[in-house]
This record gives structure tokens, sequence and C-alpha cells, in this order.
């Protein structure tokens, strides 16, 4: 169980993933929090799964039926005004290529 | 102003003096404002509210003139509160996050809907742990709530600016969500009703998700009769939730005369001595009172927190990613696209927020998610299967609902583990997307708030309304 230790470098290389910017000192706390953290959720390793349990994990679609779209613009106003950065209508995005 | 007796006023006798003209709304909505302003942010300093809504007084008129017209509910004039966590058109709702700080809401969550239409009154945004995620409020960006019991301690949570606010009557009844506890444990050590409703009762639409595949809006109120009117007004399905439960599921009758409960007692041992004392004088009266008590042993319930500690961060870190700086919320600007997120998720979460999204995409990455992801997915179906047969013979599970008393603020700063084991009881409904409830066990006075909790079947939730009214106020 305590086999599992999390690094600084792991915290820097999820926290990348997770598109996160993290200061030294929290990469610090975060390797000790989640290693107490992940060494507690591995106890499930040890628990057996019974084999008449069905696995389907109740795959299905629980989005709205693509149907009854609203009036074209609708929402627009609203949206639009809860975007930080807009120009003539349009959101306003950095760069995606650096030079 | 008129002098009303806030402290044990319920849906029901409010409704009666509206009707009869003994205090208008107004005079109804003024008394609990009247509390805010006195101990929200000064006086007391409970917190329980982050803001109150701009529209108060619209709202006011709209339910007077509902009985005038003589088309009031129950619900007519009813001073209501809301958690940050829940959409409100027009008005801030910004999950007690910095990344939302002043983010205004474009829509109203369908239960919003659903209670302005029976012209309740929203009063404002209850204070959270961000996002929801927490026991304690302590992770709210802005301030942590405190327990209208006794203030040096915390009011739980994540719902806990909504229990607060009933429990120092800053409203009558209020809504909050339950993930993992968080109107349950709240309700528990503020000495209130909190209950989650079966997984898909009510609409999710319009409530900002941490797991989807647990949360749920939930009521919380001092009565469990309030309670149901709250729950019975917010079910049904709705277009924009798929996942709620066909409204026939509703029409079956699960109340007895007979109920038949187990305790898992194993379970409950590594409870503080105050919270056994408690719970086990609590199991001691209600079989005195003829109730049917059996101790079980149900080996999985052990394992749920890891399940849930383990499926919630991945749900956290998928929903999460909607939050980006570009569409709504907070910006901070950055040299390019991927630089501006990371400086906006970084500045803009708080500490538990962040640990939750890097432990998901930890349990979720290539080489662990077997180990973690899909074997707690499996045992989700397993825990389901088990209560499933325990459900066959029993009708409810009680448990105390959290193993301590509401702990002093600050005392479990920078250990989350400790935080997370208090959701040791309530986040088994969660993760079973069965039903729940949170009553005060009430057995001895003057000590700290103790409650109880049962859980049923899926559907099962107007027996777990009839038992907990049989047993609570």
């Amino acid at each position: 169980m305590s086999d599992i230790k999390i690094t600084k470098g792991q915290v820097e290389y999820l926290a990348s993933l997770a598109q996160l910017e993290l200061t030294r000192q929290e990469m610090e706390k975060f390797a000790s929090q989640l290693t107490s953290i992940l060494q507690y959720v591995n106890r499930i390793k040890d628990v057996e799964l019974s084999d008449d349990v069905q696995r389907n994990f109740n795959n299905v679609n629980t989005f709205r039926n693509d149907d009854n779209p609203h009036k074209a613009g609708e929402h627009r106003d609203a949206i639009l005004e809860a975007m930080p950065e807009t120009k003539d209508n349009l959101l306003v995005v950095k760069k995606i290529l650096n030079n | 102003m008129v002098d009303i007796d806030l402290q044990d006023l319920t849906i029901r006798e409010a409704h009666k003096a509206l009707k009869a003209g003994e205090y208008s709304v107004r005079d109804l909505v003024d008394a609990y404002l009247a509390n805010i302003e006195k101990d929200n942010k000064k006086g007391k300093g409970i917190n329980a509210y982050l803001h109150l809504f701009t529209d108060i007084d619209e709202r006011v008129e709209i339910a007077q003139k509902m009985f005038a017209e003589g088309s009031a509910t129950e619900l007519t004039g009813i001073p209501v509160g809301l958690k940050a966590i829940i959409a409100k058109k027009g008005q801030i709702t910004n999950a007690s996050s910095k990344i939302l700080e002043h983010y205004k809401a474009t829509y109203s969550a369908t239960v919003v809907e659903k209670l302005e239409k029976q012209g309740v009154i929203f009063l404002g945004s209850t204070n959270t742990d961000e996002f929801a995620m927490g026991a304690s409020t302590e992770n709210s960006a802005f301030g942590v709530t405190k327990n209208p019991v006794d203030t040096s301690r915390i009011a739980g949570g994540s719902s806990g600016g909504s229990v607060a606010a009933v429990a120092a009557n800053m409203c009558l009844v209020a809504l909050g969500t339950d993930t993992g506890g968080s109107i349950r444990e709240p309700a528990s050590f503020c000495g209130v009703v909190g209950m989650r409703p079966t997984y898909g009762a009510v609409s999710r639409y319009g409530a900002m998700p941490m797991g989807s595949s647990f949360d749920q809006i939930s009521p919380t109120a001092k009565t469990v009769e309030d309670v149901q009117i709250v729950f019975e007004a917010m079910r049904g399905t709705d277009d924009y939730d798929m996942t709620v439960l066909p409204e026939d599921t509703w029409q079956k009758d699960n109340t007895k005369d007979k109920y038949k409960i187990a305790i898992p007692r194993s379970l409950i041992d590594g409870s503080s001595d105050e919270v056994k004392a408690v719970f086990n004088s609590f199991v001691e009266k209600i079989r005195t009172e003829g109730y049917d008590v059996e101790d079980i042993n149900i080996p999985i319930l052990k394992e749920v927190l890891a399940i849930y500690y383990i499926l919630i961060p991945a749900e956290v870190s998928s929903n999460l990613a909607r939050y980006d700086g570009m569409r709504y919320g907070s910006k901070v600007d950055g040299d390019n696209l991927w630089d501006t997120y990371k400086k906006t998720r970084g500045q803009g979460f708080g500490d538990e927020v962040k640990r939750r999204i890097m432990l998901g995409t930890y349990v979720l990455s290539a080489g662990y998610a077997d180990k973690y992801y899909e074997k707690a997915l499996a045992l989700r179906e397993e825990l389901k299967s088990e209560l499933a047969k325990v459900y066959e013979k029993y009708d409810f599970i009680l448990t105390p609902t959290a193993p301590v008393v509401a702990p002093k603020i600050g005392s479990m700063e920078g250990d989350p583990l400790t935080e997370y084991l208090m959701d040791i009881f309530t986040v088994t409904a969660n993760t079973a997307q069965t039903c729940a409830i949170s009553i005060p066990a009430k057995v001895c006075e003057g000590k700290l708030p103790v409650g109880v909790q049962f859980m049923s079947a899926q559907e099962n939730d107007d027996a777990l309304l009839d038992i907990a009214k049989k047993l609570g106020r």
C-alpha cells in the first residue's frame, strides 16, 4: 500500500496535462497530499470482484434528444455578454501557433 | 415591522398566515432579510449568503399578486436560499470560485424556474465549498460558513451556506446539492433536515456539474414535511436532463405500516464516542417504539469511500475542463493560448479543486485507468447489486450521518484525507444512486447536534420521507 509515492515531478506533469499553472510551493504540498489520498484509495486493489455482477456500466444516451432547436441567435447576446473578451460579436482568443 | 416567530415556522403555517392576511409576503421576506442583515456579514458573521439577489422586490410583488388573485400555492411567497452552484438567470452564480467570481447566469436552472412559477422568493446565493468540493465550506474562495449552533465550528459542506441559512432563520427552506453527502452532513452538524433524492428524481439542468453521475439537487429545512413539499415541487422529467426518471416511477406508493431497518454495525465502530453514544440511544429509542432493527454486515460498505474518491475526481477532471477563461468567467492573460489556460485555471481554482482535477487526471491516465478507474466502476456495480440484496429484506439502512460532530474551524487545514473521511456514511447513497435523508437524532439536549441517516433503495423516496416524518419533526 505504501509503495505509492507521487513526486514533485509527477505533480508537475499532471498539472501540465490538466492545464494548471502551479507554484513550486503548491507542487510540494500537492505531492504529499496526493500521495496520502492515493495510498488510501489504493485499498480497492485488494477487493475481489464477484463474477455474477454485470459490468455494462449503464451505457445509455444521457444527452438531450437532438431536436426542437431554438430560434437562431435567440441566446446570442446573453452568451456574448458572458465572454471576457469580444470584438465585433466574435470571441477573441490568443494565437494558437507560436511564431 | 410585523413580529413573526421564524424559529418554528413551517411552510404550511406561513402559507396559512399569508392566506389569512396575518402578515404579507413583504413582512415575511423582511423578517428573514433582517436576520441576514444582522448576522450574515456583521454580528455573528455566519457567512451563509455570498450575496442577495437583485430581484427580490419584483418577486415579492408577483407573489403578493398571486395571493390577491387566488392563484397562490403552498410555496408562494416562501423565502428560499439558493446554493451558489445553482443558476438563476441574470444573477451572480459563482460556485464560490474566483474563476466565476462575477459570472452572471445566462439561464435559470429547471428547479429555479419550477419554484419561481409557484411564487417562491429566492433571497440570495448561499456559500459552498468551491464547485461543491468539500465537506466544510472551508474550500470556498469567499470564506467559511460558521455553524449557527456554535460559531467556532464549521457548518459543514458543501451546502453549508444553505443549511446554515435555514438553521439561522435566514430563509425558511433552502436548496443545495448532494454529490457525496453535501446536504446531509451539514444538516447533521447544524441540527436540521437534509434529503438527497434518488439520482434522477430531480432535474440537474442548471446545477454546475461536479460528478455528473452522483450529483443531485437536494432540499434542506427544519422539518421533514417542508423538505417533502420542496422535493415534490422540484421533481419530474425535464427535456434538458435525460437522466431524470420517468413520471410513472413516482406513482407507486412504497410506504408501509411496518418497516425493517438494518444497521451496518462494524462500519459505525470507527465513529467518535460522542456520535456513537447518540446513535446508540437513538436506536434504543426506536426499538422500544416497536421498530424492527437488526445489525447486519455489508462488507463492501467500507470500500465505498475509496471507490467514490476515484470516480469523483475522474468526473471532476473532465467536468471542470470547461473553465478555460474563454467563453465566460475570469481570464488571466498569458503569452499564448495554452499559457492563458494555465494561468486562468492556476489562479482561478482553489487547492481542493486543483487536487481533484489532478487526482482525476492520474486515475484516468494510461497505465492507471485499469487499476483505479475501471476497477472502481466495476466495484460501483458490485455495490449496487449488494445493496439491492439488502433492500430485498430491509426497507432502510440506518447509520449516523457523519462519524463526528462539527469540527472546529481550521482544524482540518492541509489535511484533505481527514475531510474526505467525514463522508464515510454518506457517499454510499450517491455511489449507488439511491436516496437518503439526515434528521436530527435529538436524544440529548444541550450538546452539539448529531444527525442520523436513513438510506433506501432507488425510487423509495416516499417511504424514506414517511419514516423520517414518523421519527423526526
